[in-house]
């Protein structure tokens, strides 16, 4: 029942994404193969899960533009930790961690010292990015062990394993947004704040858990990626607060606060991915890939504006 | 309400001048696609000349398609994706990382696309062949330019790009290996990485020769910095025209820097040969049937100096 009715707020931009795969199967046979489908779904999965983490902070009415960067610094460590002959499993917990612990520290800087979130992510977006390049020395890590590469790179019958990843993420995002006290409480906090004050909501202490989990996120999304790609760079990552943002907006998330669904957010990430491979896919030249992803962004946004 | 339909139309409409657009290319007729290390580096243009001369001359339909940061493994994977989901006749890739891309060349050929690389290579992957230039060989001619135009004593900077392309290490080998080869008491004093960035390369330039008198010259692996006009090259140099800069690729700005004495020696590449050759070589194994004899193919590189750079700059008109 909860399901439903979340879908049905986000129907407007679930029939855009429709309309565009239909416009591309029509257009290109090698669209709908099960290859690329799940080809593109695991090329915005990255995307996705940031999103998902994005999301909560922005329904506070908050925003994290540090995740590009928590990525990047994740991936690092974590390739580091490899390198070094440590356990898989530790490397994964190193990369994890490193990204809890920096959305928690965003998290407390926000509230405690009450500056905005711009600000601080802001300023946290250049501490990691800087901190990627401290333990790299700017070089890329590369040489990951084939077992930890399986985590982006190996599939479960036909699922890639990253698509795993964001679904069971997302399940467990959407129950704490539907189902969890804290988890309603961020939609309080970010519709009316002063209110859900002093109707006795923890503001402080439910932004920081935000704020940790959009890190968590982006950490998440970090070391997925490097075990896709082989390779851990100090640039990895660079720019991708802005399309968590935008997938997050594009799927009905209000920068304004108090609104925001998980399925939206997927759906969001999913039109930037299919569009990206569909402007590839139709041979539209490579300059004109970033305007079409900003127009998309800027009809989303009219939308959901207009809406209200 | 009535907006937001007027809205989705948009959208509808957008995608259809993109699908019309592109059903003008859909045929059966072969396809080749050039990924550059990204679109926003003129290097890569000369590269495009020659792929579009090729194709052309062979009748075929070429493209150049990477992405638009510089540095972006990522992006470079998710287009091979899209290239491979799309069935390309074949595919030249210059990679910004060697490990990054080996996947997603192996998986292209499983599926049946040849693939190349050119400019940079990524040896572990189970590409066809390597189009570009020796980049060690390349290194080592550098080299050879310093020591003739800064002696047997000073101290010098190395401007790279990306700290993971295969072909700028090559280079900063094959550099370091003539200096001590040759047995020269130059010193290097740090390494500093722009990512492929033209207006970074400035202002680190900038920065590091600010703060070190001392400095004497730079090695600059690629083309960001010269690709400058003379004033802002200057103004990085901190206007010491004494300086001795060796540097890379035949772009006209630089080509210019070289005949007004502010950069010593290029080592210039062949790009226009290599977008060449990448659609040659596709076309014989495609239609032709041919591999390729050797898997090394060694487009060469020019010296290019105050002697003989109005011969370089007459090609560019």
């Amino acid at each position: 029942m909860v399901k439903f009715g979340v879908k049905f707020k986000s129907l407007g931009v679930f029939v855009a994404l429709v309309i565009m795969v239909v416009f591309l199967a029509l257009a290109s046979p090698h669209f709908l193969t099960t290859d690329n489908v799940f080809s593109i779904i695991r090329s915005f999965s990255f995307v996705a899960i940031m999103a998902i983490g994005e999301t909560l902070t922005i329904i506070t009415a908050g925003i994290d533009l540090s995740v590009g960067s928590i990525l990047g610094l994740s991936g690092c460590l974590s390739a580091i930790a490899l390198h070094a002959g440590w356990p898989v499993f530790a490397t994964i917990l190193v990369g994890l961690l490193s990204g809890t612990v920096i959305g928690f520290l965003n998290g407390e800087l926000i509230t405690r010292l009450r500056l905005p979130p711009f600000i601080v992510t802001l300023g946290m977006l250049s501490m990691a990015r800087g901190l990627a390049y401290v333990v790299t020395r700017g070089w890329p890590v590369s040489g990951l062990p084939q077992n930890f590469m399986q985590l982006g790179q190996g599939y479960i019958w036909i699922v890639p394993i990253p698509v795993l990843f964001m679904i069971g993420f997302a399940i467990l995002a959407s129950i704490f947004l539907n189902k969890v006290v804290i988890g309603r409480q961020l939609y309080a906090i970010g519709g009316n704040e002063e209110a859900s004050r002093l109707s006795g909501v923890p503001v402080n202490k439910v932004k920081v858990i935000a704020y940790t989990i959009s890190g968590f996120a982006a950490a998440l999304a970090g070391v997925l990626l490097i075990a896709r790609l082989g390779v851990a760079q100090s640039v990895a990552g660079q720019g991708y607060e802005l399309d968590a943002i935008a997938a997050s907006v594009i799927g009905g998330t209000s920068l304004m606060g108090g609104e925001g669904t998980v399925s939206g957010v997927i759906i969001g990430a999913a039109i930037m991915g299919v569009l990206r491979n569909g402007l590839v896919l139709l041979g539209v030249s490579a300059f004109w890939q970033q305007f079409a992803l900003g127009a998309i962004i800027v009809v989303a946004v009219a939308l959901d504006s207009l809406r209200k | 309400m009535k907006i937001q339909k007027f809205l989705i139309a948009l959208i509808v409409y957008l995608f259809a001048i993109f699908y019309i657009s592109g059903c003008s290319r859909k045929s059966e007729s072969l396809y080749f696609v050039l990924v550059p290390k990204s679109i926003s580096n003129p290097y890569w243009f000369q590269a495009e000349d020659g792929m579009k001369a090729a194709g052309k001359k062979l009748g075929v339909k070429v493209e150049l398609n990477g992405p638009v940061q510089a540095a972006d493994v990522t992006a470079q994977v998710n287009i091979m994706e899209s290239l491979i989901a799309r069935h390309v006749s074949g595919i030249a890739i210059s990679p910004n990382d060697p490990d990054g891309v080996t996947e997603v060349i192996d998986r292209a050929m499983k599926e049946g696309i040849p693939v190349l690389t050119f400019d940079s290579d990524a040896p572990k992957s189970k590409r066809i062949c390597y189009i570009g230039t020796d980049n060690y060989q390349a290194g080592r001619e550098a080299g050879k330019q310093m020591i003739k135009f800064l002696g047997e004593k000073g101290e010098y900077a190395i401007m790279t790009g990306g700290l993971g392309a295969l072909n700028l290490n090559e280079r900063i080998r094959g550099f370091r290996d003539e200096l001590k080869a040759a047995k020269v008491r130059v010193k290097e004093v740090n390494i500093l990485a722009c990512n492929d960035d033209p207006d970074k390369a400035l202002l680190q330039i900038e920065d590091m020769t600010r703060s070190m008198p001392t400095l004497d010259a730079w090695f600059v692996t690629g083309c960001w910095a010269t690709v400058s006009p003379q004033g802002a090259f200057l103004n990085a140099l901190n206007h010491r025209k004494d300086m001795v800069i060796i540097g890379f690729d035949t772009v006209k700005e630089e080509l210019l820097l070289v005949k007004a004495g502010l950069v010593q020696a290029l080592i210039g590449q062949r790009p226009y040969d290599m977008g060449e050759k990448c659609v040659e070589t596709l076309y014989d194994i495609v239609v032709n049937k041919k591999k390729p004899q050797k898997e090394i193919i060694d487009t060469g590189v020019d010296v290019i100096t105050q002697e003989n750079v109005e011969q370089f700059l007459s090609k560019h008109k």
